[in-house]
Formats: structure tokens, sequence, C-alpha cells
């Protein structure tokens, strides 16, 4: 066990390092000019020169290379032109609100899909099954923007129910930050009024960002469900006498669901991805939106530092799946 | 009269046809018997045994017949009440121990929630009696046993705790399919003694499903003689054994070496199993037969007594007289 | 006589027996594949056929009919300079259609190229080339395609380019598992002993074999495809406007949500429907080809 731990953490290490050669070769090799895509179309010259010679564009690549390495490992990531922040304190600003989205998203969707897969499984066929696939592809195909405006439009349009941007509405106070999330913090605190008004301005964002992993989740949970009861232990279990919950959660349930975790961490990057557009339609303060309003600005600093944050954390998810994995399955402990 | 299987004929549908995987099959089985249920792979044996228990798949369909268990006709009761029977009045024993248990569960866990199902104790409970029946079914060190998962168990092993299992409630009859076909020969005589016991301790009877002679002859009261999803003998075992009257049957016991005629040499059956889904109109096993008569050709014909002198020795063949 | 009943019996079973045809029992078992191969369908023809359909041009200024509201005349409205957003849903239809297909046929045709010449070979070249590929799938495929985009140029065929780059690795994964069965079979073997060049047993022999599930995952990815250039549009990384593509379509109209709502959300609708499609039929060919069926 400690040898595949091992292992995998080699391959982690390797993976990030081509993830640092592919946003380097994407930030300073590509582009004509990295000094000018430092600086921004609008710097004057005399910015651009000073730029250049800071950045060593003079020195020999593999050189420029070790020098935006070290600053990666510092955490450097330049300026944004933008905002004339750090890149990194601006994504430190940026980050919880992200987080808090993601997270609730992929909650949702694990709460709500889970059972949709297993009844799509034990149903097969039939009425069921078929509107729990097409709700599966449905929220595959669905694209995140649009289903983010149809979502304004209902809820906060025609019904009035949720509001349509933000965070929490400004006229309340947000909680002390303890983690930068405002369900938590304000849980923490006894802050009633913000934990109300951040939940009913979650609400929304989450639901949509969910619904997209909610496809995948369902799927594989099916796939896998149906893989499982197709399985000889499962007949000796019915020929036994177990049925009903007790045969679908302790016997085919906790079987089905190791690919399922495989699969739905990996699903993770596109809820990362799905992010950066929910964010941008509701206002959310997060990075995903930081990354946007970075793109109309062609504030490579901001964007790079932002690709390599992203990739970054959903390569140390990807670990964290396949660890889980290989301690679900004690044929692999062993 | 325990088991009554009445005329019971099953087809499989699939994409391009139907296949007549059991036709008009009848047989018996009394409180306390063993009876054996011999055949080559496709006569049918397993697909009768998944009948008794409603574990047939979703595109089976029971074109004719019943199954009636202590009066109840089986294939007429709700879901639920079926599910009741399951493990607790009738108990199954499948082929390959290697696949028949749970692999990420603990063998003393599988054992105490099947037992905690039956009998109506606390899991506590049913966790030592679980270690009291792995005792029973010979498995040493059971408390260690216990925690093991099935991986870390040889076949034998398994096919135990497997045993164990559908012994559990007790249940009232016990359907074993090829239960040691899987293991060592040297094994495969214990288990079958082990199974023989437990089921005289209890009063279970057993539906022994078995393509080996050798087992019928050790273990088995009554046997019953299937081919190409149709009975074609039954009887004592003594009887069908050492007076065998269908063609079939003579070509079986002549394919062994220890129950054929010293001196003789061991027969085979020629020709191919027929095809299910365009079943002959006559009789199945006309095309291998070696006394094949032209009325065999056209008519089917039915399962009769013997003799006047032997009515349990049934057989089906128009050839019955030709001795 | 109880004989002649049971042949009687059994002759009119013959009679009756039946052979089901396959193909409509799988379209039977499986409605949602019908749907989807239906919407493909409009969506095809309305694509095809779209200047018969409408008499409006995709492009045309009109500014006294801005923003008009979805009508007999313009029956999904008008955006903010006039045109008519209906015929520039059926002109985007052939764009996204086009694109999605030619983004993920030419990430197919790359990667199995790819993926046989790694698995064939294998060593070196195999090693450097998987680790390649296990670089961009480190990283998530929205997020690689906006960095890829942004640093090229905010255009239509650079964001083909940045999504064909994040569809490869999978491509060269099938390729290569394929190769490595292929690899060893004896055809192979015997090509390889006549002195034959690799080069020509790749593309001879490897590659013609090795397309099955190739051709599997390219229906499947289209859908993605189609959304992902949208997205991209809808960021402003892909086809800029007064490109009728719909990502770009939106990227203007979502800001008018809440006054004038047909101009974000029919678009989106068409992107969405057209994703279904080809997700449905992806879906339902996948099905066909598993062979657990059964099991009560």
């Amino acid at each position: 066990m400690r040898q595949i731990i091992a292992k995998r953490l080699a391959m982690l290490v390797l993976v990030l390092f081509g993830v640092t050669l592919i946003t380097f070769f994407l930030s300073h090799v590509i582009p004509g000019d990295p000094a000018r895509m430092m600086v921004g179309q609008r710097a004057s010259e005399e910015t651009l020169q000073e730029v250049r010679r800071q950045l060593g564009l003079d020195q020999p690549v593999w050189v420029q290379y070790f020098t935006y390495m070290k600053g990666l490992l510092a955490g450097d990531f330049g300026d944004s032109i933008r905002t004339q922040q750090p890149v990194i304190n601006d994504l430190i600003t940026f980050f919880p609100a992200t987080i808090e989205l993601a997270l609730t998203a992929f909650v949702i969707a694990i709460v709500i899909g889970i059972p949709i897969g297993i009844l799509s499984a034990v149903k097969k066929d039939t009425g069921y099954d078929h509107a729990g696939r097409f709700f599966s592809i449905a929220g595959i195909s669905t694209p995140v923007f649009w289903s983010g405006l149809v979502g304004i439009l209902l809820f906060y349009k025609v019904f009035n129910l949720l509001p349509s941007s933000g965070r929490i509405d400004l006229m309340v106070t947000p909680p002390p930050t303890i983690t930068g999330l405002f369900l938590l913090d304000s849980l923490l605190t006894g802050n009633w009024a913000a934990f109300s008004n951040s939940l009913w301005h979650l609400i929304l964002p989450a639901c949509i960002l969910a619904f997209a992993q909610l496809a995948t989740v369902t799927r594989q949970v099916r796939a896998s469900m149906l893989e499982v009861l197709s399985q000889d232990y499962i007949r000796t279990a019915l020929a036994n006498g177990i049925h009903g919950p007790v045969l679908l959660f302790r016997y085919a349930l906790r079987n089905a669901l190791i690919p399922t975790i495989t699969v739905v961490g990996l699903s993770f990057g596109s809820l990362l991805g799905g992010a950066v557009v929910t964010e941008t339609i509701f206002g959310w303060p997060g990075m995903g939106k930081y990354v946007v309003e970075s793109i109309a600005f062609l504030d490579f600093p901001a964007i790079m530092g932002f690709t390599f944050v992203i990739s970054f954390g959903y390569v140390i998810i990807n670990l964290l799946v396949d660890l889980t994995y290989y301690a679900l399955d004690p044929q692999i402990k062993e | 009269m325990l088991l009554e299987i009445h005329n019971l004929s099953v087809e499989f549908e699939s994409m391009q046809d139907r296949v007549k995987a059991l036709r008009h099959v009848s047989l018996s089985i009394d409180e306390g018997e063993i009876v054996g249920i011999v055949g080559e792979s496709g006569s049918g044996k397993s697909v009768t045994a998944l009948s008794i228990l409603g574990l047939l798949e979703k595109n089976a369909h029971i074109s004719t017949g019943s199954i009636s268990y202590k009066g109840k006709n089986l294939l007429s009761l709700p879901k639920k009440e079926w599910q009741s029977l399951r493990g607790k009045e009738i108990g199954m024993v499948f082929q390959e121990p290697m696949s028949a248990l749970h692999p990420t569960m603990r063998i003393g866990d599988q054992l105490a929630e099947v037992i905690h199902r039956h009998r109506s104790i606390s899991y506590k409970e049913a966790y030592r009696q679980a270690i009291a029946s792995l005792a029973e079914v010979q498995i040493n060190d059971p408390e260690l046993v216990a925690r093991k998962y099935p991986f870390e168990l040889s076949g034998g092993m398994r096919q135990r705790v497997v045993i164990a299992l559908a012994m559990s409630a007790p249940p009232d009859l016990l359907i074993a399919d090829e239960p040691t076909t899987a293991l060592d020969v040297t094994i495969q005589h214990e288990v079958l003694k082990l199974m023989q016991d437990l089921a005289q301790k209890r009063g279970t009877s057993i539906m022994l499903i078995t393509h080996d002679l050798g087992v019928v002859a050790q273990v088995c009261q009554r046997v019953v003689v299937m081919y190409a999803g149709e009975v074609v003998e039954t009887g004592l075992t003594q009887d069908v054994l050492q007076s065998p009257c269908h063609p079939y049957t003579k070509a079986l016991i002549g394919a062994l070496p220890d129950l054929a005629e010293q001196g003789q040499p061991l027969s085979a059956i020629p020709g191919e199993s027929p095809d299910l889904r365009n079943r002959p109109i006559g009789c199945v096993f006309a095309s291998r037969c070696p006394i094949s008569l032209p009325i065999c050709q056209e008519d089917h014909p039915v399962l009769e007594p013997v003799s006047a002198g032997s009515l349990t020795h049934q057989v089906s063949c128009w050839g019955r007289n030709q001795e | 006589m109880s004989g002649t009943t049971l042949k009687t019996e059994t002759l009119a079973a013959a009679r009756s027996a039946k052979t089901v045809n396959p193909f409509w029992y799988k379209i039977r078992r499986n409605p949602l594949t019908l749907l989807g191969l239906f919407l493909l369908l409009l969506i095809l023809l309305l694509s095809i056929f779209a200047p018969l359909i409408s008499p409006y041009e995709p492009t045309k200024i009109n500014i006294p009919e801005r923003f008009a509201s979805p009508s007999a005349d313009h029956w999904f409205g008008t955006d903010e300079v006039g045109r008519d957003i209906f015929t520039r849903i059926l002109y985007g239809a052939r764009l996204s259609l086009g694109v999605g297909v030619a983004v993920v046929v030419g990430a197919g045709v790359v990667g199995t190229i790819i993926g046989a010449i790694s698995g064939y070979f294998g060593g070196r070249i195999d090693q450097l080339i998987m680790r390649l590929m296990d670089i961009i799938l480190a990283f998530p495929a929205l997020v690689l395609a906006m960095a890829i985009a942004a640093t090229l140029g905010p255009n239509l065929q650079n964001a083909m380019l940045a999504i064909a780059i994040i569809k490869i690795p999978v491509y060269v994964r099938l390729a290569r598992a394929e190769t490595l069965a292929l690899r060893e079979k004896l055809f192979v073997k015997a090509a390889v002993t006549f002195g034959i060049s690799p080069w020509r047993i790749i593309a001879r022999h490897i590659i013609p074999n090795a397309l099955s599930p190739v051709i599997i995952q390219v229906t499947l990815d289209i859908g993605d495809a189609i959304l992902l250039v949208a997205t991209l549009g809808f960021l402003g990384l892909g086809a800029q406007p007064p490109t009728p593509e719909w990502g770009a379509m939106i990227s203007i109209g979502w800001k008018y949500l809440l006054d004038y709502w047909w101009y974000p959300t029919f678009p989106g609708l068409a992107l969405f429907l057209a994703s279904c499609g080809f997700n449905l039929i992806g879906d339902g060919i996948r099905d066909i080809l598993d062979p657990k069926a059964n099991r009560s």
C-alpha cells in the first residue's frame, strides 16, 4: 500500500512539473512578445522595455523557465494588469467564494444523483429508467450559461423567489472571516441573518452548477449498479433471502460506489470549469469571474495564475480520489 | 409431498429467437429425500432450479406448468411472498464458490446478515451464531475466518461458507446446483458428506443437481435424468443405475469407468445436443439414439412406468419395452 | 392418445413461433435513441435549408426593429441591431454542427495516429507521448481550452484548435490500447517478417482495425465539443460577433436577459437540443453495444 502511495506521489510531482511547463509554454513561449503579454496592450514603450529587462527576456529560454519556476514556488504569478495587485493576492481573495460554490454544487449533485442512479438501475428499462436517463443526458447537454440564465429568468423575474446575483445583499453584513465560506462562518458565529441571506443567494447558482455533475453521477451510479447487480454474489444474496434496501445498500451500493467515486472525482474538473461560467452569470465574486474579467483585458498573468492554481487543485483532487479508491477496495489493500 | 413440479415449460426470449429451455418437466421431492438431477450442460437442470426460486432472468417466460411447494403454487405467488420463501424455506447453493460470496464484506458479516434475517434475533447474537455455523461446516478457527474476506479463503472453504449460508434458516429444501464441480476431487467427497450430514440433522431435503453419476450413486435416494430440457427417466437410484431403460441413461452409465461393465469399451454418445430453438417434433434424443424407431421421429414419448411392478421407475421412450 | 395430442401441440407451436426483429427490439427498449435521431435530423434539415426557410439574412442590420419581441414576423425576436434571431440560429446551426464534427473528427484522426505510433513503437516514444497526454489531461478541460485560446488569440479557429487539443488524449489512449493488442496478432507479425516498413504497417494494418472504439468515442464527443466551442464563444474566446455562432450570440445577449429574454434564451435552447441529440444517439449506440442486458 505504501508503495502505491509513493508511486502516485511521484506521478503527481511529474504531472505538476508538466503543468508548469505548459503554463510557461503558453505564457512565455507562444505569444510573440511575452513582455507585451505581461503589460497588456495599453502600456507604454518604456514600461515595455523595463518589463523586458526585468523578465530577463534576454536570457535563454531555460533560464527564463527557471526564473518562472522560482516565482511559482514562491507563489508569485506576477501582477495583474487589471487590478495592479499581485495575482496571488487576487486569487486568495476570490478563492473561498469559488470553493463554497463548488463544494455546495458537489454535495447537491451527490445527494440527488446517487438515489436517482439507483432508482434508474433497479427499474431498468421502465418509465423511471427512461426518465432518469433523459434527465441525466439533459444535464450533460445543457450549457451551464444557458441553464443559469433560464434559472434567473424563472426564479428571479417570473417567480421573484431568488436573487439574480451576488453572494449576499448589500444591506446585510457578511460574517467575520473564519473559513471564508459565508455559510459556515455565519453558522459558527450564530449570525442567522447572514446565514439565511447567503443561503438564499447560494442556492440557484449551486443548483445550476450541480445539474451537470448530477448527470455524470447518475449515469455512473446507474452503470455501476447494473454491473454489480448482475454479479453472482448478488444472486447468492437473493437466493438466501436478502432483498430490498438491505440488498441495495449493504450489498450492492458499496461496491457500485467504488468506480463511482473515481468518475465523480474526475468530473470535479468540469465542475471547476463550469464554475467559471456560473460565476460570470450570477456575478458570484469568485476566481471564475475574476479570470473571465481578466480575459476581456487580455490580462495574461492573471489568466496563467488562475490556470495554474486550478489545475494544481485538480491534480491534488485526483490523487485523493485515487487514494480513496485504494483504501476502499480490500483486495488491493493486501 | 414437499415439492412438486408439474409440466413445467420455460422459454427464453432473445433478440433473434425463442429458446425453449424446459419442456413439460415434471418431478417431485418428498420430505427428507435427497434427489439427484442428472444431465449434461444445457439439459435444463439449472433452469429448473432457478425457476423454483423465481430467480430466472427477465427474458424468461414460463409458458406452462406449475411448481407446488407445500401445497402452494409458487408461480402465482406475489413477489413479497417469494422473497420470504427464499433462504428461509428453500435454500440454494450455486456452482461457483469463487464468485458466490460478496467480495468486500467479511465472512462473518455475510453469514450474520442472513442469520439475522431468518432467525428473529439481534445482529450481535446472529454474529455469534454465524461463528457456530462456520464450525458446523467444519471450518477450523471460525472466529478468525469470520473476520476474513472471501478472497483469502480457498475454494473448498468458500463452498462450505456458501453451504452454511444456504442452511442457516434451516430450510426445508436445499437446492444444490453442481456444488462440488468446481472443487478439487479430494474436497468433493468431504463437501458432499457435509451436505448429507447437515441435511439429515435438520431434516432438509436436497435437490442435488449434477452431471456426475458417481455423486448420485453416493448420496441420492432417487434420481431424475434430464436431456435437452426434458425428463427422460426417473426412479430410485439403484433401479435407474442398475437397470437403466432410456438409451441416454444407458449411454451415460456406459461412459463411466466405474459403473460400466468391466472389459467393455467406454461408450461415447455420437452426434450433438439438439438446437433448443427448433425442437424436433418427435423424441428429442432420436437423432443420437442407437435404437431409434420410425415413431421416434414423428411422435413425442411420454413419461410412463417401466413395468407394472415398479411404478416409481419411469421412462419416456418408445422403445421401453424392447428389452 | 396422449402421444397424438402432444404431437399436434408441438406442430402448432412450431408454426406460431416468431423470430424477433433485432432492430425494433433494440429501439423498443430505448426510445431515447429515437428521440436523439429525430432531434438531429431536424436540426440538420433546418440548417441545410436555412435560406429557404427564412427570408432574412443573418447579418443584415435593421435598427428600427431592434429588440423586437417574438412575433409572427420574427419568431424568436430580434437582437440589439435588429437582426432576426431565428435566422441567425439557423445559420449558426451550420456553424455549430460543422465545427463540432470537425473538431472531434480532427482530434480523432490525430489522436489515433499518435496513439498507434505510441503503441506500435513502444519504448521511449511511448513513454514520452503518454506522459504528455497525462499532462494535458491533468488540466480541467475548459480551463486549459481557455488558456490556449486566450494565448493564441480569440477567434473561432483558435477555439477549435484549443478544443481539439483537449480532446486528443482520449483518442491517443484508445488507439494505443487497440494497437497494443493488434501488435501481437498474427497478420501484423507476418507483415513484419515480410519486411514491410513500420509506417506502412501502422497505416494499412493497425489503424484500420483500431477504428471501431474510436468511432464510438467520436459520436459520444461531438455533443460535448459543440458545447465547449459555444462556451468559449460565450467567454469571448471563440467566434467573434457578428458571426452568428450560438455562443457568441449569448455572450452579448445575456446582459439583456431581464429586458429582452428571448435574445439569449433561444440560441441556448438550440445549443441544448443539438447537444442533446448527439448525446442521446451516442448513449444509444453505447447501449446497443453493451453485452450485459438481461439480469432481473
